[in-house]
């Protein structure tokens, strides 16, 4: 197990292969192999314990999947066709529960794009990235600053001068 | 409001709260790499107007997208720009290997950035013929400047330039490209139809670039950017790839001059309604001050 400490104080014992799953921490691991306690100095607990929980899902799925396999292997039974439909539809679980899990709100995205990318789990860093794709688009110039609360800082004739620019893409 | 200028942190800060008085959304003020990764994971297919909207959203944004944009959204830039990419059904990762013959590289001499080239434009097209050939006054300039840049040949030699009419890019033939590739017949062309005009061939035209800075050879290859080019100027399809070459890169100094200029490729504007493809073929990548450009020059950063 590995103890992982969020800025505010939190410890988090996790299995070594959970803890893993962050690019930062495999690299921590493998140069000091007795290495236990891992403070995390950018990752508050709220928002580390909802990166476990990614974690500690796509670990466990993997594993499941591993499992399955060897269990197929010894026991003989039929031909692949089996471990792939397994595959298949385990990845279409793990995608819906991914769709769930990234359902938040734009501050915990905002958190959780920042803890993946410090943490370096590109899983995690695709899937907040992506959702935050989602929400940007198809949406009009006004309806991005609405939903992000941004300033609009242009004045009337630059703003007039971009439209211009590509009038297609504001039709 | 004076007062705010000698403290720009704090203007920053209250420039941070929107119109209604909320704070913005941390997303927007997320690091720019992570602001460009998001951008880069809508495929221009699903939204092909959404950079140049973006880019409208607030001047954060439209100075992020203005800046050298990773290869990712260079190339996510591309297929919006270029209608002809997605239309000609050219947009391949990996060119296949029987068009990488020897005769097919052509290193286009694009050895100036934007600035420098809206610097030397000619306000007509028939005083840059005279020029194509003979003006150096850009490098004379920068000798006098006192900075050194190894001389690439003349400056807009294949740049289409003046006022935009309808027939202005036909003077494509009259370029030094144009002579370039007529003057190697084996330059390979392509069965492919122009989408702005009626030509059924596309010249296949590629330049490289080397990625290496020290070493006299590498494992990187060497990036091409190839284009699909009509004989009328039209570009109908550009994109990014990297050859697997063991590139002698003796005279390194040269290509690299090419690899670290801006390759500047001049769309035709939206001229009909005969055009089939949307997105029409303009950039987001124009300067406030240029504007009145009339074809607007799509830069990509290599």
């Amino acid at each position: 197990m590995i103890t992982l400490t969020s800025s505010d104080g939190v410890q988090f014992d996790v299995r070594e292969a959970v803890a893993k799953e962050s690019q930062i921490i495999r690299d921590m691991i493998q140069d000091d192999c007795v290495i236990t306690n891992i403070p995390l100095a950018n990752v508050n607990h709220k928002i580390l314990s909802i990166v476990l929980e990614y974690c500690q899902m796509h670990v466990d799925k993997t594993e499941m999947e591993v499992n399955a396999s060897k269990h197929q292997t010894t026991t003989g039974e039929g031909s692949s066709s089996v471990p792939v439909a397994l595959k298949v539809s385990s990845n279409k679980n793990l995608n819906d529960w991914d769709k769930e899990f990234i359902n938040v709100d734009l501050d915990t995205l905002y958190d959780l794009i920042l803890a993946a990318n410090y943490l370096n789990i590109s899983g995690l860093l695709n899937l907040t990235t992506q959702a935050a794709a989602d929400i940007i688009k198809g949406k009009t110039t006004e309806e991005i600053r609405a939903t992000f609360n941004i300033k609009n800082d242009f004045t009337p004739e630059e703003e007039a001068a971009i439209r211009k620019e590509n009038p297609w893409a504001f039709e | 409001m004076a007062i705010l200028s000698r403290f720009p942190r704090l203007k920053f800060l209250l420039n941070c709260f929107s119109d209604s008085g909320e704070a913005p959304s941390p997303i927007s003020l997320l690091p720019d790499e992570l602001l460009l990764k998001i951008f880069s994971m809508i495929p221009p297919a699903d939204d092909p107007g959404l950079l140049p909207r973006l880019s409208g959203v607030s001047r954060h944004f439209r100075r992020l997208l203005h800046s050298p944009l990773p290869a990712s959204l260079s190339l996510h830039k591309l297929t919006f720009c270029c209608p002809g990419i997605l239309h000609a059904g050219v947009l391949v990762p990996y060119y296949p290997d029987f068009y990488r013959s020897d005769h097919e590289k052509l290193y286009l001499e694009s050895s100036y950035d934007l600035s420098e080239t809206l610097d030397t434009v000619p306000s007509d097209s028939s005083s840059n013929q005279s020029q194509n050939f003979t003006d150096t006054s850009s490098y004379e300039k920068k000798k006098k400047n006192g900075r050194r840049r190894k001389w690439m040949g003349p400056t807009g030699s294949h740049m289409a330039s003046g006022n935009w009419s309808l027939s202005r890019e036909q003077d494509f033939n009259k370029t030094k490209v144009w002579e370039r590739i007529n003057k190697h017949h084996n330059w390979m062309k392509v069965k492919l139809n122009c989408v702005y005009c009626e030509c059924n061939e596309m010249w296949n035209l590629a330049m490289g670039g080397c990625l290496n800075d020290y070493s006299m050879s590498h494992e990187d290859g060497l990036l091409m950017l190839r284009v699909f080019v009509c004989d009328n100027g039209h570009v109908s399809g550009a994109w990014k790839e990297e050859k697997p070459w063991y590139y002698n890169c003796a005279g390194t100094g040269q290509l690299k001059m090419h690899f670290q200029a801006h390759l500047t490729i001049w769309l035709p504007q939206y001229v009909g309604d005969d055009i089939p493809s949307k997105p029409l073929p303009v950039s987001v990548k124009a300067d406030w001050e240029n504007t009145s450009v009339p074809v607007v020059p799509l830069l990509i950063e290599v």
